[in-house]
């Protein structure tokens, strides 16, 4: 029987030894062209001008780090980084508690009018943002909303809460009934139980949902395009385009702009690799 | 589950409700509603003048603009050669990943992590690699394949495909992970069975993995569908629509319609076809999605 | 007890959003002061460069003598953010107090609508002020159709060819060329020599723009532009094709860089400035670039000519390209705010003001009355100047008379084609249909 399994193992052993040289080029060749352009950006953004067209490739001859100085604050990046995190933070906290308000009622009561709502807040998902923006900006315009950051976190939230409710709904309904039961003998109140129960235990879905607005409000720019023209309100991604409108042919400092850009998400994921991808993959249905 | 009894409940449940319901209905079903509105009507993009109704001009004016003929064949590109490369592309990826070879997770993170940044980011990262004196064409001079330099984003013959590409760079990660979430759902004894049988690796992939993941795989490509529909960010920041509207997609070109001319109208009717297109791939694809699934039970 | 929480709740979200609003509106919005006034302005002076350092002085100065108004600067530097600003503002009929709109074909549909203040009073009212700018800087802003004048021009000047002498010299041609052919012979021996004959980067496609309006306004005269905008030509009429066609034999003669078309206007401009390319067409808010010996290492060798004209042609000969910008004035401004507001563009386009921009920046405010140091100008934008007095015809952009908003890019982009392979005919068939389709 052991011995059997050691040929086992030699046999995929040697199989292995075989497709993984195969699977190695593959992935390798893979690495080449995804790695191409974020190295040659991370690595431009050490350099002058001059040497970011005279050697694209190589390693830069001193490190210039003046590019990302003069990205943060000459370029204005380190304001728009503000602006982004305030942004894209109060969206998220705006989204989580009334989407979870929301699929509470929804996950958790009969009452007559349950099946339409949860309907009506899934349609939202079908909507792509095109169709809308031409009413939404009338809309801003005719409310004078221009430049208002709270009609900007509004909009975000209306436009992530089919996707959040969707989620924490139907999260919420594998949570079991007993606590609640048991927390309702006790005399507490619903919204005791929204608060001390379902919230808390709901929390890993929030946290998904919550990287996924997170890193939908950092990165979109047509909303912010319509209506927030004041460089003191502009979020980071449109911020960059904008820069790259004004000073293009200022290679270096814009490549550190976008790596201050990039920056975010890229730290988020590595934080929280699991949960991105869980809450990308979660977002299938909405993208 | 709580049935609602009472007037008390009622107002609770109300209340729970009532947050999300307003903000939603205010800046996405109103908008939706007033989309299709200004979609029949012209308005000159001045505050205060009158909103003429003109029917479904706006619609014929769109298909008789033949920028928006080209947008829309720039589309159907964007969306054929996303679906022809995204999925095939990422299964091998996720596959490669699943065997759990040394370095698996710094690969899964390499070609995950682009799916997490701002496409506008994006965008112009790969501009600056494919712009005439870019890094690109400083590489194909080096290996000796100086005949083939050219303005990447500008040459009529290259300027969408190179989008196409970057589109396509942009989301196989994002493929990957929903597919490596699926491979793992299959059961290894499948694979075990199969090996008794003597089943090759390139036959197991054929006759399990890939049968086995096909629900995965037609959501993927709806996703698909649907996300390469949906492009705007990227061509924005790389030519947004240019060189002469060759690379507009119906998206950017309607964001120029409505706000660098004025045309609001048509604008909507373009926004509004998006809405329709987008309806119809999910549509079609949930009919093809549930029809497999009969046939799978 | 639990719906107090809820409301609670729900007060405490709508505070903090009321809170955010708050912030957001900061810097925005009129008439939240009592009794304060808020001037916006929305012009494209932003940036670092001296212009903008001026204009901020003079915005200065007027915050000094009137503490209890607020100044809202939305003035953007990128076009395409300035652009949509302007649209949203447009759209909303919620205009800046001074504002600047390109183009005066479709001023007339916002006169109507009561967006833009007739200044012709005030000017008639402040002589001193008023009587200073150009006539032809005036007129351009009498719209047809309108009484009044609709615009206080804030900057002027001769879109010229700007070239390094040294390298003609050493290309062997000894003066700069007058005529169209003599460009061309120059062309040759310039392309010769290894330089670039003229930078330009057509990807920023108002380059092409302006290379075509230089032609069309030589080969047609400014006149004919008026014409287009009035369809009382077609941009397929043979002699329209004929200056795309020039366009065409230029690119054929390898008077640019072989990739122009991929290269935007700044790197286009660097390989002018380090002394690369020879020849450049730009306008007067260069000058203080090319002066700049830091920034332009053959900044020494950079002389200012007309662009060359047609032998066929010679009536056209003074019938030049200039820039012209406005200031213009909300039409929905009344009383103290109004006065306000005039007295503020008074201020940005006073004799001392231009005086200082003249100076200091190369850049003109079309007056009449500037008392000039020449000593203490730039040669070249003292240069600039007297070749510009010398214009019998003037004109901006050639779509600037169109009344279809979307021409601007629609021409542009068709003359930018031809540098990616475009013949003039399908360039100009395209911007035709363009207005065809229009109705």
């Amino acid at each position: 029987m052991r011995k059997q399994n050691k040929k086992n193992i030699k046999r995929a052993h040697k199989k292995i030894t075989k497709g993984t040289i195969l699977l190695y080029i593959f992935l390798v060749a893979m690495t080449l062209v995804f790695a191409m352009p974020m190295v040659f950006t991370i690595l431009s953004s050490f350099k002058t001008k001059v040497e970011i067209f005279a050697k694209p490739f190589a390693l830069p001859d001193t490190v210039q780090f003046s590019n990302y100085i003069e990205a943060w604050k000459g370029a204005n990046m380190s304001q728009y980084f503000l602006n982004s995190l305030i942004q894209a933070g109060s969206t998220v906290i705006v989204l989580a508690l009334v989407s979870t308000l929301a699929a509470y009622a929804l996950s958790r009561f009969r009452f007559k009018g349950n099946k339409f709502l949860t309907v009506f807040f899934m349609l939202g998902m079908m909507v792509p943002i095109h169709t809308v923006l031409v009413p939404v900006s009338y809309l801003i315009g005719a409310l004078n909303l221009k430049n208002n950051i709270a009609a900007l976190v509004l909009i975000y939230v209306a436009f992530n809460l089919p996707f959040s409710i969707m989620v924490i709904s139907n999260y919420m309904r594998g949570v079991s009934i007993s606590l609640e039961e048991a927390a309702l003998i006790d005399g507490a109140s619903y919204f005791q139980i929204y608060r001390h129960v379902m919230l808390p235990l709901s929390m890993p879905a929030i946290a998904t949902v919550s990287i996924f607005n997170f890193l939908g409000a950092w990165n979109n720019i047509l909303f912010p395009l319509l209506f927030i023209n004041d460089k003191k309100l502009k979020p980071i991604a449109l911020g960059l385009l904008n820069f790259n409108g004004e000073r293009g042919s200022e290679y270096g400092i814009l490549m550190a702009a976008i790596v201050i850009t990039v920056a975010v998400p890229l730290v988020l994921y590595l934080l929280f690799q699991e949960k991105v991808e869980g809450g990308l993959a979660a977002g299938a249905v909405k993208e | 589950m709580n049935t609602v009894k009472n007037h008390k409940m009622r107002r609770t449940v109300i209340l729970f409700l009532l947050p999300a319901f307003v903000i939603y209905t205010l800046f996405q079903i109103i908008p939706l509603i007033a989309a299709v509105y200004f979609s029949v009507v012209e308005w000159n993009g001045i505050g205060g003048a009158a909103l003429d109704f003109v029917g479904i001009q706006n619609y014929i004016n769109a298909f008789k603009n033949p920028q928006f003929i080209l947008s829309l064949k720039n589309m159907a590109k964007m969306v054929v050669f996303s679906v022809l490369f995204h999925t095939p592309i990422a299964l091998l990826l996720a596959t490669a990943i699943n065997t759990k070879c040394k370095g698996y997770r710094a690969f899964k993170a390499l070609f995950f992590v682009p799916t997490v940044f701002p496409l506008t980011a994006v965008g112009l990262m790969w501009y600056f690699v494919f712009m005439p004196t870019g890094s690109f064409n400083a590489l194909l001079d080096k290996i000796g394949l100086a005949n083939m330099v050219t303005p990447w984003l500008v040459n009529p013959d290259t300027a969408m495909n190179t989008i196409v590409f970057v589109n396509i760079w942009a989301g196989i990660g994002y493929y990957m992970v929903i597919l490596l979430a699926g491979l793992t759902m299959i059961p290894e004894e499948l694979y075990e069975a199969a090996a008794i049988d003597g089943a090759s690796k390139v036959k197991c992939f054929f006759q399990i993995t890939i049968p086995m993941l096909k629900p995965t795989l037609s959501m993927c490509i709806l996703m698909d569908i649907i996300g390469s529909v949906k492009v705007f960010d990227l061509v924005f920041a790389m030519t947004q629509g240019g060189p002469n509207g060759l690379t507009n997609l119906p998206t950017t070109l309607m964001y120029n319609e409505a706000f660098k001319y004025g045309h609001y109208g048509m604008g909507s009717a373009i926004g509004i076809i998006i809405l329709v297109i987008c309806l119809l791939g999910t549509m079609i694809s949930n009919k093809v999605m549930s029809r497999q699934e009969k046939e799978a039970a | 007890m639990k719906i107090k929480k809820l409301t609670a709740i729900l007060l405490s979200t709508v505070l903090c959003v009321g809170a955010l609003s708050g912030c957001g509106n900061a810097g925005n919005k009129e008439g939240k002061k009592e009794d304060g006034i808020t001037i916006r302005l929305l012009t494209r002076m932003a940036g670092t460069s001296k212009q903008v350092e001026i204009y901020n002085d003079v915005l200065d100065e007027f915050k000094e003598k009137h503490p209890e108004v607020t100044i809202v600067d939305d003035s953007q530097g990128d076009e395409s953010a300035f652009n949509n600003i302007l649209s949203t503002d447009i759209a909303s009929g919620n205009m800046a107090n001074i504002f600047r709109i390109q183009g005066v074909a479709n001023l007339s549909e916002y006169i109507d609508n009561g967006l833009i203040l007739n200044v012709q009073p005030y000017l008639e009212e402040d002589q001193e002020w008023g009587s200073g700018f150009t006539e032809g800087a005036l007129s351009y802003y009498q719209v047809p159709g309108h009484e009044g004048t609709y615009a206080v021009p804030m900057e002027s000047g001769l879109i010229g060819v700007y070239y390094n002498e040294k390298l003609f010299k050493e290309a062997g041609i000894d003066k700069f060329p007058e005529t169209w052919s003599q460009l061309l012979e120059a062309v040759k021996k310039l392309d010769a020599k290894g330089v670039i004959p003229i930078a330009l980067g057509a990807q920023s496609t108002y380059t092409a723009g302006h290379l075509h309006n230089q032609i069309f306004y030589k080969w047609l005269g400014t006149d004919a532009a008026k014409a287009l905008g009035q369809r009382e030509m077609k941009w397929t009429d043979k002699g329209v094709v004929e200056t795309l066609d020039k366009i065409k034999e230029l690119i054929d003669a390898g008077a640019f860089d072989p990739s122009a078309a991929g290269i935007t206007d700044d790197i286009a401009m660097t390989q002018f400035q380090q002394g690369e390319a020879a020849m450049v067409i730009t306008g007067p808010w260069n000058i203080s670039t090319l002066t700049d010996k830091e920034k332009t290492l053959v900044a020494d060798d950079v002389k200012v000519a007309k662009f060359p004209y047609f032998e066929e042609k010679p009536e056209f000969k003074g019938e030049d390209m200039q820039t012209l910008s406005p200031y213009m004035i909300s039409g929905k401004l009344e009383g103290k705010e109004l006065e306000l507001t005039i007295e503020l563009v008074k201020m940005l386009t006073n004799k001392e003001t231009a005086k200082r921009f003249a100076e200091e920046t190369a850049f003109l405010i079309p007056r009449t009355d500037i008392e000039l140091d020449e000593s203490a100008c730039a040669p070249l934008f003292v240069e600039n100047v007297k070749l510009g007095a010398t214009s019998t015809g003037i004109g901006v952009d050639v779509f600037d008379f169109d009344p279809l908003t979307s021409m601007q890019d629609r021409t542009r982009n068709s003359i930018a084609s031809l540098f990616t392979g475009a013949t003039p005919q399908e360039a100009a068939a395209e911007i035709q249909e363009e207005i065809d389709n229009a109705k």
